[in-house]
């Protein structure tokens, strides 16, 4: 388990640091942009096609690290008030649900990146597959993080956790 | 379909399942009993949900935000605030109402405000013998500001899901959230006066010219977003790429506070904070696609319109409704599900769509500071290190005051829309 730990730690490192370089690209280019039509008069058309795709790259990658840090926004108030033991499974049922989820995510993002591989994005010559497969790349990333989530609960973290937050 | 949608919907929120999750699950379950529909709608809908140039104004605010709490900048400006209406019994607390209406002008979200303004102001009222909980309470309802006054998030979210214009939106959410402001700060006053707290708020504060020196760099993010934004000049897209720019000028070249060092963690801080709102938005735009094709909207339509015969006593049946909402369900799912349902709505019994936009988050944000699920009482909580349960017997004034402001909002159009107008005249 030590050795699963250990290799989800690099993928969600390496799906933050992927996240974080979408986001700079997705926002350079919408300065990009702006300074286009403020400088030049008209906005480049290219430049808005990518910050989209970008983003929607940057968001779905970060997926992994949000589950990781235990961000996802999520009503814990039932599991916390719950006996510990009971609290725990039903923690961990809900990190199967997201399992099943984006399991479902891969699958059928997997299916519209083959559906849509023969469209252009608008003004440019690059497939629209390429910003569609975020969805399944990403969901590998974030798969990895919730079973990463629920070996360290089953090794007895989130128990710990619970007992100091719920004072 | 509606029945196995709403009832998943619940099961999977309660049971702690993330809410993006919950949606998305219950979207599947829905495609799944309708049988009629592909679940290849599932990638579909998301990618096409978060596929919008409007949209990435979010990241782009939140990173504005972060840069600027790095940056020094919250610092300043509390000092600026402490300097205009710090002298008096109280000041400390009308201070931070005031911090949290000029940080809402650079930042869209209030739990950003909370964490920003709250971790320089609880220590200090609690410093100058405020009672914990009560320091909590105040920078909690005041961080509320933060969605209301431009720019906002959940005002984006409205404009995108109903196709309002978030610009005029921007405009109208100005004289809402300075009414809102304006009452937390009477209230704090006076609470303030009754309980005997806050004599020596005036102790340590700067003199009004050297804050404000100080603070002119600071203000220099607000002035290029709110004025960029109100004179037309910026799309609210473009005035966020324009509001981090001007974050990194400030911390970076004005202040030096903000250090490369510091990127890495700003940025993934950003990263996390727009991946959770941001998915939450991506599964809405699925289900609530699913909600449209459903029928659902027009029987909704049908029973309003069966129900409630005046534009008075609709109101008042989306503030009940949206209040229940507010306690119980995230803002921005809130706002992307019910906004394409109940605006057409609204239009019907004559309410503009940007004034009623502003009831909406108005209602959705009173949502943030009402147990059991207000997210700024948890953020306020955290920033005190209290637990939650001592801050709620604080909060019934706050929530009265705010409610009171709610009703304003609700019935006097004009808050809303005469300074929307007026500016919209001038250019």
């Amino acid at each position: 388990m030590d050795l699963f730990l250990r290799f989800e730690a690099m993928t969600t490192r390496i799906a933050m640091w992927l996240a974080i370089g979408f986001l700079l690209t997705a926002t350079a280019l919408a300065m990009y942009q702006v300074t286009t039509r403020f400088v030049f008069g008209n906005p480049s058309t290219w430049s808005e096609v990518i910050t989209r795709s970008a983003m929607i790259w940057s968001v779905f990658l970060g997926a992994a690290p949000t589950f990781r840090e235990g961000s996802m926004i999520a009503v814990e108030i039932v599991q916390r008030s719950l006996p510990t033991r009971l609290g725990y499974w039903l923690h961990q049922a809900a990190l199967a649900v997201s399992l099943f989820f984006f399991s479902v995510v891969f699958w059928q993002g997997w299916a519209m990146v083959e559906r849509v591989a023969a469209q252009k994005l608008a003004a440019l010559n690059i497939s629209i597959g390429w910003a569609y497969a975020a969805l399944p790349v990403a969901s590998v990333f974030i798969m990895i993080a919730i079973l990463g989530c629920m070996a360290r609960a089953a090794r007895g973290d989130w128990a710990a956790e619970n007992g100091k937050v719920h004072t | 379909m509606n029945m196995a949608l709403g009832l998943s919907l619940a099961i999977l929120f309660i049971a702690g399942v993330p809410i993006a999750v919950a949606i998305g699950v219950a979207s599947i379950i829905g495609i799944e009993v309708s049988d009629r529909l592909p679940m290849v709608l599932v990638a579909q809908r998301m990618f096409t949900g978060l596929d919008s140039f409007p949209l990435m104004a979010i990241p782009l605010f939140i990173l504005a935000g972060n840069l600027m709490s790095a940056g020094g900048i919250s610092f300043r400006l509390v000092e600026l605030a402490k300097s205009i209406v710090g002298g008096v019994q109280g000041g400390l607390a009308a201070s931070c109402v005031l911090t949290c209406m000029m940080f809402a002008s650079v930042s869209g979200s209030s739990v950003a405000t909370t964490f920003a303004i709250g971790a320089i102001l609880i220590p200090a009222m609690v410093r100058h013998g405020y009672p914990k909980p009560m320091a909590a309470s105040v920078q909690a309802s005041s961080a509320e500001l933060g969605v209301l006054i431009p720019p906002s998030i959940p005002l984006i979210l409205y404009g995108v899901a109903t196709d309002t214009s978030i610009g005029q939106l921007f405009l109208a959410g100005l004289g809402p959230g300075v009414l809102v402001a304006a009452s937390l700060m009477a209230l704090v006053l006076i609470l303030c006066r009754v309980r005997g707290i806050g004599l020596n708020d005036g102790d340590d504060r700067p003199r009004f010219r050297v804050a404000l020196v100080g603070a002119l760099p600071a203000l220099l993010v607000p002035v290029v977003i709110l004025g960029g934004i109100y004179s037309g000049i910026f799309t609210p897209t473009e005035a966020s790429a324009a509001a981090v720019a001007a974050a990194i000028l400030v911390g970076m070249v004005f202040y030096r506070e903000l250090k490369f060092r510091d990127l890495p963690r700003i940025l993934a801080q950003t990263v996390i904070a727009t991946t959770s709102i941001m998915l939450i938005i991506s599964a809405a735009a699925l289900f609530s696609f699913l909600i449209a094709r459903s029928g659902l909207p027009n029987e909704i339509a049908a029973w309003f319109k069966e129900m409630f015969e005046s534009r008075i006593a609709f109101l008042l049946a989306v503030n009940i409704l949206l209040l229940i909402v507010g306690m119980f369900i995230e803002t921005s799912a809130a706002i992307l599900v019910l906004a394409p349902i109940l605006a057409p709505i609204a239009v019907a019994y004559g309410v503009d769509p940007v004034h009623f936009g502003l009831i909406i988050v108005v209602n959705l944000a009173l949502g943030m500071i009402t147990p059991p699920l207000g997210v700024n009482l948890f953020a306020a909580c955290a920033v005190a290190k209290l637990p939650v349960e001592q801050i709620i017997p604080q909060l019934l004034w706050f929530v009265l005051t705010v409610f009171g402001a709610l009703m304003i909002v609700t019935y006097v159009p004009a808050v809303s829309l005469w300074p929307m107008q007026m500016i919209m005249g001038m250019r």
